[in-house]
This record gives structure tokens, C-alpha cells and sequence, in this order.
């Protein structure tokens, strides 16, 4: 009974968040910026001579990848600091609910509409991609499949979800959102460079100052989320093998990092000063 | 009233001249540079490695437009003359565009356009970066190693600006093991290796070809008649050799091999026309290239 009290109340608050979030202006704006661009794609994609296909995988992927990054850090950090600036924050927490619930609900509902518009932008993009196969068949690489686009897409959200999480780690604890924007923004570059570091580090003798550095980068790429994981555009659009074993273990890898930073986020977020 | 003329009148006609100016000077001067095809975009001439960390996850749509940023200065000048259009020869700076293409390939090595802009014209005069190419192309080759054209481009490389027939048949040879490849990437690199005197050499490269071609797929025949015409000059040219070991010299006809009874028989020539015997003792399955050497 205690637990599904518990449920109940992250339901509820991911909800209120997935509604609040969807009237705002913003989102429509981001929406329509995402259709118009995957209508741009067939535009773009006739620009070039070759390998057709792969130009319209590849834009596709990358308009779900730079609208997804549009809302993360836009209307993920308008919502939570909303709260915060409106008070809306005490009068949930005035009730029986807890900070890591009300953080929870707040992430699950911000991660919902990730999966809406990520959703509307896989279908635009597929749409688009459609046409262009069956225009320009012999450009399409000889291994193309659909399933690893799909799969290829679904990476995508999930790296959208990861960064989701982390902007809530540092919105738990700066002061300020713009700080915490920015923080955000640092950890995404560092995700997505992550592994080149590491491949830097390793492979070259004349890495700068990192040079012998290998157990400190190597400390990195377990505190950072290792972002370039969930890149998946260039294997699909050339057709790459995308095993499922892989699939699975990234579907792991962003759910077990998305909850521990939560985790530690609830409690940073105890800590901070709230008025 | 003079107050009143200069804020209403002579101070936006001064900004308004101030920005014509401006705009106009600055176009005048961008076209310029473009038209100079100078240096790349600071950022481009940045290392491998710091290119992929600044383009992130977004690396296949910025060599997306790095090679259209290609096409764009490689591409005929043209400016307007009254009411027609003329066309201006450039100079291109070819150094700063192997930095662009290099750049281009670093975000995503496989992109056929990339590769085969760079053959269109790096290895052509004036540009006359033919190794530079060959670099370029492996890196491409590695990559899409599903495609046998970055290898039949190095081949011909190799055979047009190089003059270098044992790396031409050696590239042809590997074009020629990619899956789905077509026959006459086989067919022409066993001429250039017989060219050379490689017979095992072409053999092998029938060999490979034919070990994963469909018997009822366009060209197999081909292959199969290439085959026994080698078959057939492998025997000879052993025979020959047999033979300069033996009297010292090689022989004047494939006769010859008859009388001090090396071979019973000369193997028919499934090209229905005669094998021939080089002066220097070399066997070719025609008389094209065979007399001259």
C-alpha cells in the first residue's frame, strides 16, 4: 500500500510536468522547427551526387539529436526553475511528498515528452528518409535496414535521457539555473568527447599534459556518462551491424546511470537551500 | 528647424550611406576570397582529433557540408556580365583543399562523395597530388570495405599517373575480393599482371574472383575462360623456364618446347588465337603488349 502511495505520487507529478510542459510555447516553436527540418531533408539530401542514402540516415538522426538537446536544455530547465521561482515548489512540498519524489516525477515527465517529440521527429525524419530511398535507390548502402535505424533512433533518446538526468544533478545543488545550464553543457561535451580522450590518451605517447594520464581519464569514464555510446548515426546509416546484445547493454547502461545520479541528486537536493 | 532636417533627414541618409558602404565593401572582399580559394577556414586546419571533439555527435552532417563547401570551390567561377553570365578560370589553392578533404574524411571516412571528389581532381594536373590520393583513398578503402571502388580508383592510379603495373594489378586484385564485385575488375588486372610477367599473380586473382561468384552471375563465363587461358600460360612460361635452364637461352617459338620434348602439346588458347612468346621469353595470352617486350 506504502508503495503504491509512493508510485502514485511520482505518477502524478510526472503528469502534472508532462502537461505543464506541453503548453509551453516553446515546445510547439521546437516541434515546428523539427518538422521543417525534416522537410529540409529531401532538400539537403539532393545537394550530393552519392551515397544518397546515407546523407538522409545521418540529417534525419541529427535534427531528432539537435531538437532533443533543444528541450533538454531549454524547456528542462524553464520547467524545474519555474518551480523554484513560482513557489510552486513549496506548496508541493507542503504535502506528503518527498524531494526525491517530487524530483523523480519531475524527470519521468520531462523524459515523456522527450519521447513524444523524439516520437514526431522519428516519423518526420522516417517520412522524409522514405522518400529519398525510393527516389534515389541505387544511393542507399547495400546493408540498410530499418531496424537499425529504429534502433539507431531509440539511442538517441536515450542519450537525451541520460543528459535529462544530469541537468537535474546540477540543478540540484548551483544556485543559479544559468549556472547549471552551463555545468550541463560542459558534461555533454565531455560525455560526447569521452571517448576520443580515452582512445588520445591511450593511443598516443604525445598527449599533452595528459600523457600518462590513463588511470585519470580512464576515473573519467566512469563519472561522466560516456555519450558517444548512444552516436549511433554513422552504423546506421551505412548499414553497419548493430548487435542487440549492444542494444540491450546500452538500454542498461542509460538506466542504471540515469537513477544513481538521481539518486544522488535527491540528496544534494535535500541540501539545498530552497528559499 | 535645422535641428530638425538633421535627425529626420541627413542622420539616417549618414547611416544609411555608412551601411551601403559597409555591406558593399565587405561582399566586394568576401567574394574575393572565395575567388582566391584560399585558406580554409581556420577551424579546418585544427588536427584530426581536435576536428572530431569540436563537431561531437554531429560529425556525418559536418562532412556533409565540408564536402559541399568542396564542390563549392572546386566548381566553375561565374559572374554576371550584363545580362549573361561568364565563367573565370581560379586558381585553387590545392594544399589548403587536401586540408579540407583531409578534414572532411576525419569526420566520416567512408562518404563516397568526399572520395570521389578527391579522385575527380587531387591526382589530375594542376593539382598533381597523386600519393597524397593514394593515402586518402586507403583510408576511404579501410572503411568501405563493403566497396570495391576505392581500390579499382587506386589501381588506376597506380597504372595512369604512377606507371606502376604490379601495384595496379595488386589493387585490382583486391577490388576484385570485395563481395559483389564485377568480373572485369579481375579481367583487367590479370592483363596488367601478365604485363608485368606475373602469371601466379593473375591466377590468383581469377582464383579469388571465381571462389565467391555465382555460376549464373553476369561475367562468370569471362572469368572462367580467363582462367583456362592462364592456366594455359602458366604452363607454358614453366616450361619456358624449364627450358632457358636447360640450352641457356630461351626458345624462339613454343615449338621449340616440343622437340627437346618438355611438353607433349601447346594448351589451345580459349581466345581462339595464339599464345605469344615475348623475345625476353615472357608469355602473353595475345599479342597485344607481347612484342614489344
Amino acid at each position: 500500500m506504502k508503495n503504491y502511495i509512493y508510485l502514485s505520487h511520482i505518477r502524478l507529478l510526472a503528469c502534472f510536468t508532462f502537461l505543464e510542459t506541453i503548453r509551453h510555447r516553446a515546445l510547439w516553436a521546437i516541434i515546428v522547427l523539427a518538422v521543417i527540418l525534416g522537410a529540409t531533408n529531401i532538400f539537403f539530401t539532393t545537394l550530393f551526387t552519392w551515397d544518397l542514402g546515407k546523407v538522409t540516415i545521418e540529417f534525419g538522426l541529427s535534427c531528432i539529436a539537435i531538437t532533443g538537446l533543444l528541450i533538454v536544455y531549454f524547456l528542462g530547465f524553464k520547467v524545474l526553475s519555474d518551480d523554484l521561482e513560482n513557489g510552486r515548489l513549496f506548496m508541493v512540498l507542503s504535502r506528503p511528498i518527498t524531494i526525491g519524489q517530487y524530483l523523480l516525477g519531475k524527470y519521468l515527465g520531462l523524459c515523456y515528452i522527450l519521447f513524444i517529440s523524439s516520437f514526431i521527429l522519428t516519423l518526420a525524419a522516417s517520412t522524409s528518409m522514405a522518400f529519398t530511398i525510393t527516389s534515389f535507390g541505387p544511393f542507399v548502402p547495400p546493408e540498410f535496414s530499418w531496424t537499425t535505424f529504429l534502433m539507431a533512433a531509440v539511442c538517441q533518446f536515450l542519450q537525451l535521457v541520460v543528459l535529462m538526468s544530469i541537468c537535474i544533478f546540477w540543478f540540484s545543488f548551483c544556485t543559479s539555473s544559468f549556472v547549471a545550464l552551463l555545468f550541463s553543457f560542459g558534461s555533454y561535451l565531455v560525455g560526447q568527447n569521452l571517448e576520443l580522450l580515452r582512445r588520445v590518451v591511450t593511443q598516443n605517447a604525445y598527449a599533452g599534459i595528459l600523457t600518462g594520464q590513463e588511470k585519470f581519464v580512464t576515473a573519467l569514464t566512469w563519472i561522466f556518462p560516456n555519450l558517444s555510446f548512444f552516436d549511433k548515426k554513422y552504423v546506421a546509416s551505412y548499414g553497419l551491424p548493430f548487435p542487440f546484445s549492444e542494444f540491450l547493454l546500452l538500454i542498461l547502461y542509460a538506466f542504471a546511470y540515469s537513477l544513481l545520479i538521481m539518486l544522488i541528486a535527491t540528496q544534494l537536493y535535500k541540501r539545498k537551500e530552497l528559499a | 528647424m535645422f535641428r530638425i532636417t538633421i535627425q529626420k533627414f541627413i542622420f539616417p541618409a549618414l547611416l544609411l550611406a555608412v551601411f551601403i558602404i559597409s555591406n558593399q565593401s565587405l561582399q566586394s572582399l568576401s567574394i574575393k576570397r572565395q575567388r582566391l580559394s584560399q585558406n580554409p577556414h581556420g577551424i579546418w586546419s585544427l588536427p584530426p582529433r581536435a576536428l572530431e571533439a569540436v563537431a561531437g555527435e554531429f560529425k556525418g552532417i559536418v562532412s556533409d557540408y565540408l564536402t559541399l563547401e568542396i564542390g563549392a570551390r572546386l566548381g566553375t567561377y561565374v559572374i554576371r556580365d550584363g545580362n549573361s553570365f561568364k565563367s573565370l578560370s581560379t586558381d585553387h589553392d590545392w594544399k589548403n583543399i587536401l586540408v579540407l578533404f583531409k578534414a572532411s574524411q576525419t569526420m566520416d571516412p567512408a562518404f563516397f562523395q568526399t572520395f570521389q571528389l578527391a579522385e575527380g581532381f587531387l591526382p589530375w594536373p594542376p593539382a598533381n597530388l597523386v600519393y597524397e590520393t593514394q593515402q586518402f583513398l586507403q583510408i576511404t578503402a579501410d572503411h568501405r570495405f563493403w566497396d570495391w571502388q576505392p581500390y579499382r580508383s587506386m589501381a588506376f592510379n597506380c597504372y595512369f599517373f604512377l606507371k606502376n603495373n604490379e601495384k595496379a594489378s595488386y589493387y585490382f586484385l583486391k577490388a576484385s575480393k570485395v563481395k559483389n564485385a564485377p568480373s572485369f575488375l579481375a579481367i583487367v588486372g590479370t592483363r596488367l599482371a601478365l604485363k608485368k610477367g606475373d602469371i601466379d599473380l593473375a591466377l590468383e586473382m581469377v582464383n579469388s574472383m571465381l571462389s565467391n561468384f555465382p555460376e549464373d552471375g553476369f561475367g562468370y563465363q569471362d572469368l572462367v575462360t580467363r582462367r583456362i587461358a592462364l592456366d594455359g600460360a602458366k604452363v607454358l612460361q614453366d616450361a619456358i623456364n624449364e627450358y632457358k635452364s636447360r640450352q641457356g637461352v630461351p626458345p624462339g617459338k613454343f615449338e621449340d618446347l616440343l622437340t627437346v620434348g618438355i611438353l607433349d602439346k601447346i594448351p589451345e588458347n580459349p581466345y581462339h588465337t595464339d599464345y605469344c612468346l615475348s623475345k625476353s621469353g615472357r608469355v602473353f595470352i595475345d599479342k597485344l603488349n607481347c612484342d614489344s617486350q
